[in-house]
Formats: structure tokens, C-alpha cells, sequence
């Protein structure tokens, strides 16, 4: 096994429920599910797709795998420790290989904090070596990321920045403990079309000079083709679809992947696309014991979807659809 | 006669550090049963022109000069009692955050009621009659008109602010990033709404958004912003095929496709500039590639170098 | 990675560390709070009744400083024991005595500079009383949650209903009469349940923005996450109720003077409309009766004009384009 090949991320039934009191005097609860046994695998160096609606857990799922929440099952093994069983020192070092970049560069960036201070903080509570150290490697972080010279915002506030540059600070944060892996929620959907392709450009870039493997969560399918190595689609807390970019895009097996698809506008006038019929009706109840969760929408449904929930089928090399008519085809 | 002409809009936000220059100079027409789509990053203007075109600027916003002409007539020229007949009858928007304008404890069809009966003597049965054939022309089911709001979806709330934007027939429509809130299914589904209606009742469009594939899918003429300014405004297909300007093609080339091989994308340098105090010259001439001597100094004319396709840059000339 | 390890060949840094050391040590922090400061001020600056507001707070200040002079003349013009010898009834406004003497020929107008001092020291000490525990109850009790929330709110709504005054009095009663300073004590322990309530609900929804989770990615202590990402945030939130909150503890210590629950040994303007009302004075003597009334006015007018123009300063969308 080569190097490359390890299994840096080993996720196994991650499962996330939430319990929400009805009121404060009822005893009775209400249960949400937002993540539903998800499996995934993620390599040394690789990127990993999420892609989804909002509200489908892909956000759930990057929290959990940082830490910031607990899961309700399942297990997550990160270079093979379980990261659920981590408390003390051991957490605190953990906190050291996997890193986040949210959505939002607006929010993200503590207004009252200099880029200095910012980016110095992991650092600072990781006990990094000396001041000296610390400022060397922080302007180190800000000249990677391309904010160029470094020492022109090392001292600046988050208000004196634009979106991208806001996001850039973002990365060089997640980047000065040198992680493994990093999260990415959602990181440039906030951002303007010609300073998007900068960052994504940047995140690739890191990827091939530092070695880095991201979880990329998005909603956005182009830019997914455009960073993956591998996508995932989840619907409704459920993982319905998983394989190599070029092939989950090229020949998609579940319908809820071809009608996200179908969907994705593209930008040429002269493209005619098919349109995949996807029904727009109401959501019930969810039930995950029985039915297919796609099943309220699929134009195509058989007995089968009603009786029975999928299971995850490889039905090419490395390409797993959760859809009891795509099997069988 | 075009239904709508701007001529020369030139707009200004006041503001303590002073005044922006949000719109500058920007000409377009539109004719009846046209769709124009305006594309451009945040803070482009987009959103300006269209505020200036329903008259419903903040009152910060200074008009510097220029004129909006609908019908033959100047908006800007107008009281507000004329302005409030014109509002939804001749002209109507459909806002970005629109769904969430809807008043959540009056049901849907309630407020469309309202809107219809404001604008004309309308009895309340013929008036509910409007609300179930807009329903169902907007592809809601019209036996969930007295749902309220929180019953509905992104998607559903959206359709019903469409439903009320409609329900005066007016002659244009403006559209703000009606999408950019919804999921891409919801989109995808919301644009053919829209496409498909604004060809039906033969209305004029103006469909802003900063995504230029949603523009791609939906209009028949384009205009690109940048800083304030058009700098091209050509039919799509030559928008797309024979583009002219450098920020355009930048763009084009910054935009990730689903189709297609997987090409390095091409960020454009630097940030949009700082409209309290624009560049001399082209206000694209920081960040383009193209750009030489002149672009610093001298502001580039918008021309009409082909047949309907306008140009603003040195290095693009009427052949 | 390779690349931190090169410090000492990088000649980039080598420069920028050379330019950093000729410039200021770690260069422009107080500079860009001084810029901050700026932009507040142009806000506050705008608002014409904060301008006026501060410009009484100034008077009020200059006047509790000139306190310290009238003694230093002469010592008939101290506020408490100096006694004019030629005067030993109450009398108006004359070349030695500009507002006039009290019952016992004290000059009003040492007392009322020296009732300024004590409105200070009595409205600040105990609004910063209350906005420092309120602050750290309702950072912690926001950020903490679940247990500590629960108990800490509770307190904080038993305190709430309370009934100041009232409690006051009582204890005032049982303890016998209460020192400026025992004063300032109750009404800051009296005061801070409502900024708590104020300061959790900000914490709630500040220790959900990103920032702070990115903090708790990098490991940083629950401390650290209150102190430096949180505190800061909610601090001009406290300043405001501070401003406030000596508007109340000023009224509330010239109210129990006024009743005869101050302390006998401090002036402060409370005392000396007192002393007007118990020796019958109240309709007789205006010159004596007006100046410390219309200073109780004006000075709680001032704290609650620059807190509104403050509130203006922190809360943007109240902000007059």
C-alpha cells in the first residue's frame, strides 16, 4: 500500500439525532434526524465531496467530524483513533491535525481581533513555540495563502478586508498548525464569482504543495466537479450516492443525484439540457425504518422503495448508489 | 417606441465617507416582451438601476443625471401618486429575500387580495377568483390559497410572490435574484416558471442575478456591470460566443461548468474597486490583463461595435 | 512541513522582522484602536443631544473638581463644618456667599461643587459595580449553559423583583444609617440582574458565530473563548447600561438622603435638599431649594443623553444615514 492510499478518515454509521422538547412542560420529545448511517472513507491528500440541499446534514456532518458536536452513533476514526472517545491532551492535539473553514468570512473572522491575533491563536493554545516562532509562522501562513506582502495585514481588522481576502485569512488560520485534514463548509458560496475561483484555486493548490485532504461540503455540483476527487450525495441525512467525480457526474445512479444534475444551470446560451423530472410535493414525516427516504420525490418509484430503505450497492468500481431500481437495471 | 429606455443614469449614494458612485452613465433599452439580463458581481449597481427603475431608492441615494423613460414618460420625473400608479400595474419586482416579505400572520392569498384591490376596483370574490387562476398560472395549488406563509416552502413562497407580482399584469418585470436563496432543484424549477410565464403574457423582463448561467438559461440580451458601469450588453449568444470585453471574458473563465472538460479556472486579480473614489480611465484597468497606457487615463466610450452589441474598452473599435 | 523550519534563511522575513523593530515594537495595534476610537466618535458626534449631554457631563466634572478649592480660601467655605461667623440664619445669594448660606450659614455653593464629587463617586463606582458582575454573570451563564444558566438566572430573578427602595430602608433601619459607601455596595448588588439578562442573551448568540467556533477548533479553553472572543464583543453593550445604570444609582442615593436614609457625614445634593425640606425652608428659600434639584435633573440627563447617543454608536441600525 502506498503511501497516499491511507485511510486518513474512517467513517463508520455516523448517525446524529436531536432531541427538541416540545415545550417546557411536556415530557415529551420530539426527534429530529439529521444524519442517518453515513459511511465514508477519506484518503491521504484526497478531497472528498458532501454535496446536498441545505438542510440534508452535509453542515451536520463537517461539525461532528470537527468536533464542535457530538454524534448520537456511529463511529469516526481520524489517522485511527476514535476522535468520539478523545478528551484532555489528546483532544487538544487532535484539535491540532483537523481544521475548519466555515462558510460565512464575515463571520468567521472575530471583528475585534487583528489578522495577527487571528491567526495566532491556534498557535497560542497549542503552545507552539516562542512569540518569535509564532509570528514566523503566521506570516509564513499569510504569504501561502497569497496575502502578499504579509506584513501590509498582519495588523489590519477584519473590517478592513474585502470577502476574499477575509477568506483567505480564514485559510491561513486553518493552515498555520499544518492539519491533515481540513473542512471546508460551504467556503466560497458566499463569495463574488471572480474572487471564488481564487480561493478554490488557492484550497487546490494546498492540497498538492502541503498534501492536505479535505471534506469540501457544498451544494454547488459545478464547483464539487471542479475540487473532488470523490463526491458524495447525501439527501435528507442519507448518503444516496458515492463514486469518482468524472463518473458519479457522467453516469449518476440514484434519481436524486440526476435530477440535482439536471438542475445545475449551465452558463452557455446555446446549451439545451434534459430536465430530469423530480415531483415537488410535500415532505412527510420522516420515517427511516421503512420507506426509501427519496421516495416522496422519485418519479420512478417501485413497491420495492415503499417496503424497504436501500442499502449502499456498488454497482461500478468505486460507485455506490443507495436505490433499489438503479440495481436492478 | 421601447417600452423602457434609460438613458444615461448616473447614481450616487451619499454616506459619511462620502459620495459612492454606484451607477454611472448606464443606457439600455428594452422592448415589449424583451428579457434583458443584468449580471455583475455585489456591488456592481445591478440592483441600483433596478431600485431607480420602480423608484424605490433609499433616501441617501442622489440622482446625478439621466433619465428613465417608460412608456415615452420619465419615472424620475414623477410624484409619488403617479410613481404608485405605475408600481405593479406597469411595472412589478420580484425581490431577492421576497419570500421572506410575506406577512406571517395574514394567509397568502389574503395578501394578494390586498395587492389586487389596492390597484383597482376589484370585488373580493373577483378578486379571490384572480388569486386561484394566478395560482394555478404559477403552478401552485390553488386550494393552499389560505395557507399562511410558514405552511409553505422556499420554493412555494417564492411562486406566490411571483402570483403577486403578477396579479396586475403588468407590462415589465423586474426580477432580483429571485433564486438566490433556493436550493438548485428549487431554482432550476422557479427559472422555467419564470421563462415560461414571461413568454405566455408577452411581458418585458429584467432579470438581475450575479450568476451568469442562471442569465445564460433565461435571457435574450444581456448586459454585464462592473464598478457601476455596462461594459457590454450584446444578445446572449454573442455575449457568449463573440465576447468582446476583457472583464467579460474573465468572467466567463471564472465560472466552473458541470459540462465540458475540467479546465484551470482563471480568478481575476485584485478586488472590484473601491466606488468612493473609482479609477480614472476604465474602472476595470487594475485587474484587466489587456490593459496599456491609455486605460489609466482615459475613460473608454460604449459603443455599438456590432450590430446590438455594445462596448465599453479602448481596444474594441466599430469595424 | 518543511517550510516553518527555514526562519532563520528566509531574507523576506529577515527584512520585514528589521522593518517591524525600526517602526514600533509590534507596530500599529494602538494606533488602529485609536482609528476605531476615531470612527466612533464621528457617529457620537453627530448626535447633537450626546454632544450636549457630554458637554454637561463636563461641567459636572469641572465642578467636582473646583470642590477643592472654596475650603482652601477660606475655611468658612468648607461644605460641612465652615460657618460663616457674620451669618447664622439662612440668607440669599451676596458678594461673599454667590448662592447664599444654608441654616447655620454654610455656603451652598461649596456644597453644591462637593455634591457633584459625590454624585460621581456615588453613580460610577456603583454602576461600574453592577455592569462588572451582571458582565461576567451573563458571559458566563451564556456560554456555560445548562446547570449554571439555570442557577444563575434564577438568583438573577430573585434579585430582579426585589424591591430596591424598600430593602434599603429596611436595612438602613436595622443597621442604623448607611455610609455613601455601604450605599454604593447595595445598589450595585442591586443592580446587576438586568444586565446580566441583557449581556446572556448577546453571549447566546455570539457564542454561535463562527468565529468562536473556530476558536474551539484550534482548542482554546472556555475561558479564553469568554474573555477574548465574547467579552469584547458584549463590552460596549455594558458600557451603554453603565451609563444608565448611574442615571438610577444617582436617583436612588438622592432619594434616600432626601428621606433621611443618607449618611449625615457626606454633602451630597440629596443631604442638602434634605436639610431645605426638615427646616421648613422648602417655599422660602428658592436660591437654597433649585441649585441641587435642577443638578439632580442635569446630571441624570447627561448619563442618559450620552447613553442613547452611545447606543447609537454600538447598535448600527439605529444609526441616521
Amino acid at each position: 500500500m502506498r503511501e497516499n492510499d491511507k485511510i486518513l478518515v474512517d467513517v463508520k454509521g455516523l448517525t446524529k439525532i436531536y432531541s427538541l422538547k416540545r415545550n417546557i412542560f411536556s415530557r415529551s420529545r420530539e426527534f429530529v434526524t439529521a444524519v442517518y448511517d453515513v459511511n465514508i472513507r477519506i484518503k491521504n491528500g484526497e478531497i472528498f465531496g458532501l454535496v446536498g440541499e441545505s438542510g440534508s446534514g452535509k453542515t451536520t456532518c463537517g461539525r461532528i467530524l470537527s468536533r464542535l458536536e457530538e454524534p448520537t452513533g456511529g463511529q469516526i476514526f481520524i489517522k485511527g483513533v476514535d476522535i468520539r472517545l478523545l478528551k484532555g491532551q489528546d483532544l487538544q492535539g487532535f484539535r491540532k491535525n483537523v481544521q475548519m473553514i466555515f462558510q460565512d468570512p464575515y463571520e468567521s473572522l472575530n471583528p475585534r481581533m487583528t489578522v495577527a491575533d487571528t491567526v495566532m491563536e491556534p498557535l497560542e493554545v497549542q503552545r507552539v513555540g516562542d512569540y518569535e516562532e509564532r509570528e514566523y509562522r503566521v506570516w509564513k501562513a499569510l504569504k501561502i495563502v497569497e496575502l502578499y506582502p504579509p506584513g501590509d495585514y498582519l495588523f489590519r481588522f477584519p473590517h478592513e478586508l474585502s470577502g476574499g481576502q477575509r477568506q483567505r485569512v480564514a485559510v491561513a488560520r486553518a493552515l498555520v498548525v499544518e492539519p491533515d485534514f481540513v473542512i471546508a463548509d460551504e467556503p466560497v458560496s458566499m463569495l463574488d464569482a471572480s474572487i471564488r475561483a481564487g480561493i478554490l484555486n488557492l484550497l487546490l493548490d494546498l492540497r498538492t504543495r502541503l498534501g492536505l485532504a479535505y471534506l469540501f461540503i457544498t451544494h454547488d455540483l459545478a464547483v464539487a466537479r471542479y475540487m473532488c476527487d470523490r463526491i458524495g450525495v447525501i439527501f435528507k441525512g442519507k448518503l444516496v450516492e458515492l463514486g469518482k467525480t468524472e463518473r458519479l457526474i457522467g453516469n449518476p445512479h440514484h434519481p436524486y443525484t440526476k435530477a440535482l444534475l439536471s438542475a445545475v444551470p449551465i452558463p452557455d446560451p446555446r446549451a439545451e439540457r434534459e430536465r430530469f423530472r423530480f415531483e415537488e410535493r410535500e415532505l412527510p414525516e420522516q420515517t427511516f425504518d421503512r420507506s426509501c427516504v427519496f421516495l416522496p420525490r422519485c418519479a420512478a418509484s417501485g413497491r420495492i422503495c415503499r417496503k424497504e430503505s436501500p442499502e449502499m450497492v456498488e454497482v461500478e468500481e468505486d460507485h455506490y448508489s443507495a436505490c433499489h431500481l438503479s440495481t436492478e437495471m | 417606441m421601447s417600452l423602457l429606455e434609460i438613458r444615461n443614469l448616473t447614481l450616487h449614494y451619499k454616506t459619511t465617507k462620502g459620495m459612492v458612485q454606484a451607477v454611472d452613465k448606464v443606457s439600455f433599452s428594452l422592448n415589449r416582451g424583451e428579457s434583458m439580463g443584468l449580471v455583475g458581481e455585489s456591488g456592481c449597481g445591478k440592483t441600483s438601476v433596478a431600485m431607480g427603475i420602480m423608484k424605490i431608492l433609499p433616501t441617501n441615494a442622489v440622482i446625478i443625471g439621466g433619465e428613465i423613460l417608460f412608456k415615452g414618460e420619465d419615472i424620475l420625473l414623477k410624484d409619488d401618486e403617479e410613481i404608485r400608479r405605475i408600481r405593479w400595474k406597469g411595472i412589478s419586482m420580484v425581490f431577492q429575500a421576497a419570500m421572506n416579505a410575506l406577512n406571517p400572520v395574514i394567509s397568502v392569498g389574503d395578501q394578494i387580495v390586498e395587492a389586487i384591490q389596492a390597484h383597482g376596483r376589484v370585488s373580493e370574490a373577483d378578486a379571490w377568483e384572480q388569486v386561484r387562476e394566478l395560482y394555478s398560472l404559477v403552478g401552485l395549488d390553488p386550494g393552499r390559497r389560505k395557507s399562511y406563509p410558514h405552511e409553505y416552502s422556499g420554493g412555494m413562497k417564492q411562486r406566490a410572490i411571483i402570483a403577486m407580482s403578477l396579479a396586475c399584469s403588468p407590462d415589465l418585470i423586474i426580477a432580483d435574484e429571485p433564486t438566490t436563496a433556493l436550493d438548485v432543484i428549487m431554482q432550476d424549477q422557479i427559472i422555467q416558471e419564470i421563462v415560461a410565464l414571461q413568454d405566455r403574457l408577452d411581458m418585458a423582463m429584467v432579470y438581475i442575478s450575479h450568476d451568469i448561467s442562471v442569465i445564460a438559461e433565461t435571457c435574450s440580451k444581456i448586459g454585464v456591470m462592473y464598478a457601476g458601469k455596462i461594459v457590454e450588453y450584446a444578445d446572449a449568444d454573442s455575449l457568449f460566443y463573440d465576447t468582446l470585453h476583457p472583464y467579460t471574458k474573465a468572467l466567463l473563465s471564472s465560472y466552473p461548468s458541470i459540462k465540458g472538460e475540467i479546465k484551470r479556472l482563471n480568478p481575476i486579480p485584485g478586488e472590484p474597486p473601491n466606488l468612493l473614489d473609482p479609477p480614472v480611465g476604465c474602472r476595470f484597468d487594475p485587474r484587466c490583463p489587456e490593459r496599456e497606457e491609455i486605460c489609466n487615463s482615459h475613460e473608454p466610450e460604449y459603443l455599438e461595435v456590432k450590430e446590438g452589441h455594445f462596448v465599453a474598452c479602448h481596444f474594441v473599435k466599430p469595424a | 512541513m518543511q517550510e516553518y523550519r527555514e526562519k532563520e534563511r528566509d531574507k523576506e522575513w529577515l527584512d520585514y522582522r528589521k522593518g517591524r523593530e525600526v517602526k514600533t515594537g509590534l507596530g500599529g495595534r494602538w494606533g488602529r484602536w485609536a482609528t476605531t476610537l476615531r470612527g466612533h466618535w464621528d457617529i457620537f458626534k453627530r448626535n447633537r443631544l450626546g454632544l450636549f449631554g457630554l458637554v454637561l457631563l463636563i461641567i459636572f466634572a469641572a465642578m467636582a473638581l473646583t470642590s477643592y478649592i472654596p475650603p482652601l480660601i477660606d475655611t468658612m467655605y468648607d461644605p460641612m463644618t465652615g460657618v460663616d461667623p457674620d451669618i447664622l440664619w439662612t440668607q440669599g445669594p451676596t458678594k461673599a456667599h454667590w448662592l447664599g448660606t444654608d441654616f447655620i450659614g454654610r455656603d451652598i455653593l461649596s456644597q453644591l461643587l462637593v455634591g457633584a464629587r459625590i454624585a460621581f463617586l456615588v453613580g460610577i463606582t456603583a454602576a461600574f459595580m453592577a455592569v462588572a458582575i451582571g458582565t461576567s454573570v451573563g458571559l458566563i451563564s451564556g456560554y456555560l449553559g445548562k446547570r449554571v444558566d439555570m442557577v444563575l438566572m434564577r438568583v438573577a430573578d430573585i434579585v430582579m423583583v426585589l424591591p430596591g427602595l424598600l430593602l434599603i430602608l429596611i436595612l438602613s433601619a436595622v443597621i442604623g444609617k448607611l455610609s455613601v459607601w455601604n450605599l454604593v455596595i447595595i445598589i450595585g448588588l442591586l443592580r446587576w440582574a438586568s444586565v446580566a439578562r441583557v449581556i446572556r442573551s448577546q453571549t447566546l448568540s455570539l457564542r454561535e458565530r463562527p468565529y468562536v467556533q473556530a476558536a474551539i477548533i484550534s482548542g482554546a479553553s472556555k475561558g479564553r473563548i469568554i474573555f477574548r472572543h465574547i467579552g469584547p464583543n458584549v463590552l460596549p453593550l455594558s458600557f451603554l447600561y453603565m451609563t444608565f445604570g448611574v442615571t438610577t444609582a444617582i436617583l436612588v442615593e438622592a432619594a434616600l438622603a432626601f428621606l433621611g436614609f443618607g449618611d449625615p457625614g457626606t454633602v451630597s445634593w440629596g443631604m442638602m435638599l434634605q436639610w431645605v425640606w426638615k427646616t421648613g425652608n422648602m417655599f422660602r428659600a428658592p436660591y437654597w431649594l433649585l441649585p441641587p434639584g435642577i443638578c439632580i435633573s442635569l446630571i441624570t440627563l447627561s448619563f442618559y443623553l450620552i447613553g442613547r447617543a452611545l447606543d447609537e454608536v454600538i447598535n448600527p441600525r439605529l444609526r441616521q444615514r
